[in-house]
């Protein structure tokens, strides 16, 4: 967790935080124990939601981040998907049976998009695990540089005592966002 | 824990001692101290049954309508925690709470506020009930009452409204200290034996979980898990970038943190994953 700086206290914050995708591998070690003690493997799936930026400069600097992204996803076989929803974000969908490629794929698109100066578009990494009564994912919001679970049960509501569950039983692998309130939900993610 | 019960005793000894003292020194400050703490004693311990009764009608409780939903879960866990079952009643809230009262482990009462039953599923709802059959288990109501009764001593001095000069000589110098210090073990008792009946509730339940997420729930304010989407929050989030809340000093708190509940849960939910022994 990072602290405000003394000169963004006393002149308010001139800008977005930058994303931290350097986290994102701790993913892959913390599956091992997802499937042993939760029995949740993999779904094959995962996403990265960004705000696009309506600018020409944006456009062409995401084609290029595209491209590449589409290259390294066929050297590993992956598919690559794109979709908008209804709040105005642009989803990039990865699947593959590897959850390394999966995490690979989320992390060369956040640091690519932060190169090119818009890593604050980025909002966040969804992987979905299988096995349990309902899907489970592991949101990782590039702001904060940490991952919390999210148990979708359909009609708005979420499984709050698994999430706290997912939270005990992987926060010593896994960076797993402290404040409860910060938990927020992804609905009807395209994952 | 120990340790606490062990200074509550001393501070009995040392009224004993006090009042001791007094009969020698000045035997009519003596003998009121002597009748005070008897009263309190005999009312705290009235009969059990006399005694939740008082407490029901002062919180206003509904009769045991309307609580079939949570008497199933008592009926089930008390058997489960092997003390007999005890009654359970529905009053009328808007905050989620839950309370039990009795000094004996027969004849307790478990209180659950209606927003209680609205805002928590069936699971959660079970976990609340397990803390409160725990405390059940563990006699905290006759504990507790043991250890106040030094506190409620204090009160009674320093609040004499007698315009005296013995009053400000004699009765503050014993009333503050007993009220000071009884009150900071009570609440330092009172902590323990809450995180002794969180621990009673997961080991009922079997799902530490249950508990940490209605705690969450019930705690509420600037500490539940959101079910606002992160896509719609856009600009606020900014603003709500350095944590919320402060805590209140601790020695003075009759419950402990939530976050200190949560974590203790979170290790009883990571044991339970582990293989037992070698």
């Amino acid at each position: 967790v990072r602290l405000l700086g003394l000169r963004d206290v006393l002149f308010g914050r001139k800008k977005l935080a930058e994303p931290r995708d350097d986290r994102l591998f701790s993913l892959t070690t913390a599956a091992v124990t997802m499937e042993t003690e939760l029995g949740l493997k993999p779904a094959g799936a995962a996403a990265v939601a960004f705000k696009p930026q309506s600018s020409g400069e944006f456009r062409s600097a995401f084609d290029e981040i595209d491209q590449l992204v589409e290259a390294v996803a066929q050297s590993s076989g992956s598919e690559i998907e794109r979709k908008s929803d209804e709040f105005g974000f642009d989803w990039i969908i990865v699947r593959d049976p590897q959850l390394e490629d999966l995490v690979g794929a989320a992390h060369t698109l956040a640091s690519e998009m932060t190169a090119k100066g818009f890593g604050p578009q980025l909002l966040a990494a969804m992987f979905r695990f299988d096995g349990g009564e309902h899907p489970v994912y592991w949101i990782y919001g590039f702001k904060r540089g940490a991952f919390w679970p999210f148990v979708p049960l359909g009609d708005q509501k979420r499984d709050n005592a698994t999430e706290l569950e997912l939270k005990a039983k992987l926060e010593k692998e896994l960076p797993v966002e402290q404040d409860l309130t910060r938990w927020l939900a992804l609905f009807d993610a395209p994952v | 824990m120990l340790l606490t019960l062990a200074l509550v005793l001393v501070l009995y000894a040392a009224i004993a001692i006090g009042v001791i003292a007094l009969l020698f020194t000045a035997s009519h400050i003596a003998l009121y101290v002597i009748i005070v703490t008897g009263a309190l004693i005999a009312a705290t311990s009235i009969h059990a049954g006399g005694a939740t009764n008082l407490i029901l009608r002062a919180v206003g409780v509904e009769s045991g309508e309307g609580a079939e939903r949570p008497r199933a879960i008592a009926e089930r866990l008390a058997t489960q925690a092997d003390v007999p079952v005890p009654s359970v009643y529905v009053m009328e809230s808007a905050a989620p709470n839950a309370f039990t009262a009795g000094l004996r482990r027969g004849g307790a009462v478990i209180v659950v506020t209606d927003a209680l039953l609205d805002s928590l599923d069936d699971r959660e709802l079970e976990a609340v009930i397990a803390h409160e059959v725990a405390h059940i288990a563990n006699r905290d109501a006759g504990v507790m009452t043991f250890a106040s009764v030094p506190r409620m001593i204090g009160e009674t001095l320093v609040s004499d409204q007698s315009n005296l000069y013995i009053f400000f000589f004699f009765i503050w110098p014993l009333g503050l200290p007993l009220l000071g210090v009884g009150s900071i073990l009570t609440l330092a008792l009172s902590r323990y034996r809450e995180f002794a009946a969180d621990r009673g509730s997961a080991l009922l339940t079997g799902r530490p979980q249950d508990l940490m997420s209605a705690l969450q729930r019930i705690d509420g304010v600037g500490h539940a898990i959101p079910n606002a989407d992160l896509r719609g929050i856009g600009r606020a989030e900014a603003l709500c970038i350095v944590a919320s809340g402060g805590t209140r000093f601790a020695l003075l708190r009759d419950h402990p943190p939530l976050e200190q509940r949560l974590a203790r849960l979170a290790a009883m939910a990571r044991e339970q994953g582990e293989a037992i022994g070698p």
